[in-house]
């Protein structure tokens, strides 16, 4: 993956690129009255119906891989003399983001809509977004955590390794938490790059440049991911994983780093992140004063939710403006 | 130039974008039509009481299915169910129906009990263009289907007409609901199900109306069962991921009729028919909005059928239905669904179209 500026303006970035909407990978499409058109995308299946108005619809037809963007907003100057050319520009910008995220449209090159978003997180550590082509590094990082003790494949959800009984317990190296309402699965390759792929769990990673791995990629030393919302209409991303190693200095800031990008990164609008932790698995207490120190407030408990005895917690981070 | 826009119909909207929608769409995107409300069944939980409902007596003709269907191709919705009723009992009129969908770019899909099923059927199923079918098993074993369906026999049928279906290459869905003694039987279905190549398996509430209200009191689970069985739902979710393409569904009957009403209301993609050509806002509500027989389906969407939730009437009618225990009605002085005759207006001819226009 090459990191992008992410200083750079999108129109910039994106006006010598050239666009090529794939009306193959329509599964639906139905012309509408007055120059509207319906799709469906077979390649995102999460996006239902969309409908494109004219101008849409004439943006998409001039995405035909023969000009880049700044020829596809010259040719809809041409056809628009009287409209503002910024107005122009933002609007197909906006538009072919959308479109490309759906898998719509390919480019002459990467994808320049998914940009990770490196960012410095301090203490050596950087952090990023995730993408389908991290899929592997993700795969092999919880492998490595896994035969460490940090994900063994039946402990409790919410809760570090177990030692086991009678045996001294030894402060486990990892800060491990496993969201008891989600499938944490086996972190198989299947199961990160569908959710990858679908822009369902989004991955934030925590790099240490100093430990390059034989590919020369920044090693991956820790992982946050979040769910997109599930039911309909919910506006609210649920923590399903948190993987850090115990004493990482520069955990507090990649949470925060992870919560500024988030509202950004996921296709949907969101208004809060929720993290269900169940009391009778005990919660490192490392961990939750990471939890409490990135603004995790507690928002109710419901009570045997689990089953009899076993509570749930439920705790709550607002993003701000969002 | 105007502002470049891509929206969901599906989603809730900003009220312009939702009227602008009905103004342009040029059909609902999910359409079903009861092909038949004859069954050759009598299964205890069946909500519209399928071959004993008022309506048995007056379906459509082949003729005016057809052409009703034809009707249906020219706008191209996404989608469109057969629904029953048992859809097999009109065999050649679904075959010819699901030609004339495929061929128009409609995705056909149908339930079945399986009980007619062959591999004959399946392959012509399959040649005619149908995208899904539906079977209908509701248990593990062969007592627990057969005592819901109310005939032995039923469930070797029932497994019989998914392989033939899965043979013919057609993509097989399966609809499980769960009874009282059934409702323990979700995982070894679900393993039996993939392992004949279902792609999906839809669990949903007994719904306490029609033959399910008669017989609530013995077939229908407790509130504590239905606990458990979404548990196991979610953890066979959890558990049993091989990474292929079974989907676990727990479906909700009574969601669309809050979705619809207080969401999608300026906007509604969806549209159901019954076996007399009665135009339904839900299956589930026993008011219908017009007929087929008295205008083409396309001119109720012109005239704005797509706001048809924005009726009062139609409001104060789902708010009465929140819950599935509430579905059967009847205690409000509102007709009792598949015993008593509908509440029957019309959207053109009573003008209701003017009463969603604003």
């Amino acid at each position: 993956m090459t990191p992008q500026d992410t200083a750079a303006t999108p129109g910039a970035v994106l006006a010598g690129r050239v666009p090529t909407f794939h009306f193959d990978r329509l599964e639906y499409f139905r012309e509408e009255k007055e120059g509207y058109i319906t799709i469906r995308s077979s390649t995102h299946p999460e996006t239902n119906e969309v409908v494109l108005n004219p101008t849409a619809n004439q943006i998409i037809r001039l995405c035909d891989g023969s000009r880049s963007v700044a020829a596809v907003a010259a040719a809809m100057k041409g056809l628009y003399p009287k409209a503002p050319p910024d107005v122009i520009e933002r609007d197909i910008n906006t538009m072919i983001s959308s479109l490309s995220r759906m898998r719509l449209i390919d480019w002459d090159g990467p994808d320049p809509f998914h940009n990770p978003h490196p960012a410095d997180l301090g203490f050596g550590r950087r952090g990023r977004l995730a993408s389908e082509d991290d899929t592997q590094a993700i795969v092999d990082f919880a492998a490595r955590a896994r035969k460490s003790g940090a994900l063994p494949a039946r402990s409790p959800a919410g809760s570090p390794a177990a030692a086991p009984a009678g045996s001294p317990a030894p402060a486990p190296a990892w800060l491990a938490f496993r969201s008891p309402l989600l499938s944490p699965g086996g972190l198989g390759e299947l199961e990160v790059r569908q959710g990858l792929y679908a822009r369902l769990d989004h991955y934030f990673l925590m790099t240490c440049p100093s430990a390059d791995d034989r590919a020369g990629n920044d090693a991956i030393e820790g992982v946050l991911s979040i769910r997109s919302p599930l039911p309909y209409g919910s506006h609210l991303a649920v923590v399903r994983l948190i993987l850090l190693p115990r004493g990482c200095p520069a955990a507090p800031a990649f949470l925060r780093y992870a919560a500024d990008l988030l509202p950004a990164a996921a296709p949907f609008s969101l208004t809060g992140v929720r993290l269900y932790w169940e009391r009778s698995a005990a919660l490192d207490p490392d961990l939750a004063a990471l939890i409490d120190g990135a603004g995790f407030a507690a928002e109710r408990t419901m009570r045997d939710e689990m089953g009899p005895g076993r509570d749930l917690i439920v705790l709550r981070y607002s993003l701000g403006g969002a | 130039m105007g502002v470049a826009s891509l929206t969901s119909p599906g989603q809730e909207m900003n009220p312009d974008t939702a009227r602008t929608h009905a103004r342009v769409l040029r059909g609902p995107y999910q359409m079903t039509l009861d092909i038949t409300n004859k069954c050759n069944l009598r299964c205890l939980h069946c909500f519209n009481r399928s071959g004993e409902n008022p309506i048995v007596e007056d379906e459509l003709s082949d003729d005016e299915v057809v052409a009703f269907l034809r009707d249906v191709a020219g706008i191209k919705p996404f989608n469109l169910c057969f629904c029953g009723g048992e859809p097999l009992l009109r065999r050649e009129l679904l075959l010819q129906g699901i030609k004339i969908l495929a061929d128009g770019g409609v995705k056909a899909s149908t339930v079945t009990n399986g009980q007619l099923m062959t591999a004959e059927i399946a392959r012509r199923m399959a040649d005619a263009g149908i995208y899904q079918v539906q079977v209908s098993v509701d248990g593990a074993t062969p007592e627990s289907h057969d005592r819901l369906r109310n005939r032995r026999g039923c469930f070797a049928k029932a497994l019989k007409a998914i392989e033939h279906l899965a043979a013919a290459k057609i993509k097989v869905g399966v609809a499980f609901t769960p009874t009282r003694w059934s409702i323990g039987e979700v995982e070894p279905l679900a393993r039996r199900l993939r392992d004949l190549g279902v792609s999906a398996m839809r669990v949903q509430a007994l719904m306490v109306m029609g033959r399910g209200q008669v017989y609530s009191e013995d077939i229908n689970p407790t509130a504590g069962q239905y606990r458990r069985l979404v548990a196991d739902l979610r953890r066979l979710r959890n558990t049993d991921a091989r990474g292929d393409s079974f989907h676990l569904e727990w479906g909700d009957p009574v969601d669309h009729l809050i979705r619809f009403s207080d969401m999608l209301d300026r906007c509604c993609p969806f549209i159901a028919v019954r076996a007399n050509g009665a135009i339904i806002p839900s299956i589930y509500l026993p008011l219908t909005v017009g007929s087929v027989r008295r205008h083409a389906f396309s001119e109720y969407w012109d005239a704005g059928l797509a706001r048809l939730w924005r009726l009062p009437l139609l409001k104060s009618m789902a708010a009465r239905v929140r819950s599935v225990p509430e579905m059967g009605g009847g205690d409000d002085g509102t007709p009792r669904p598949y015993w008593e005759r509908d509440l029957e207006v019309d959207f053109i001819d009573d003008l209701l179209f003017q009463e969603v226009a604003v």
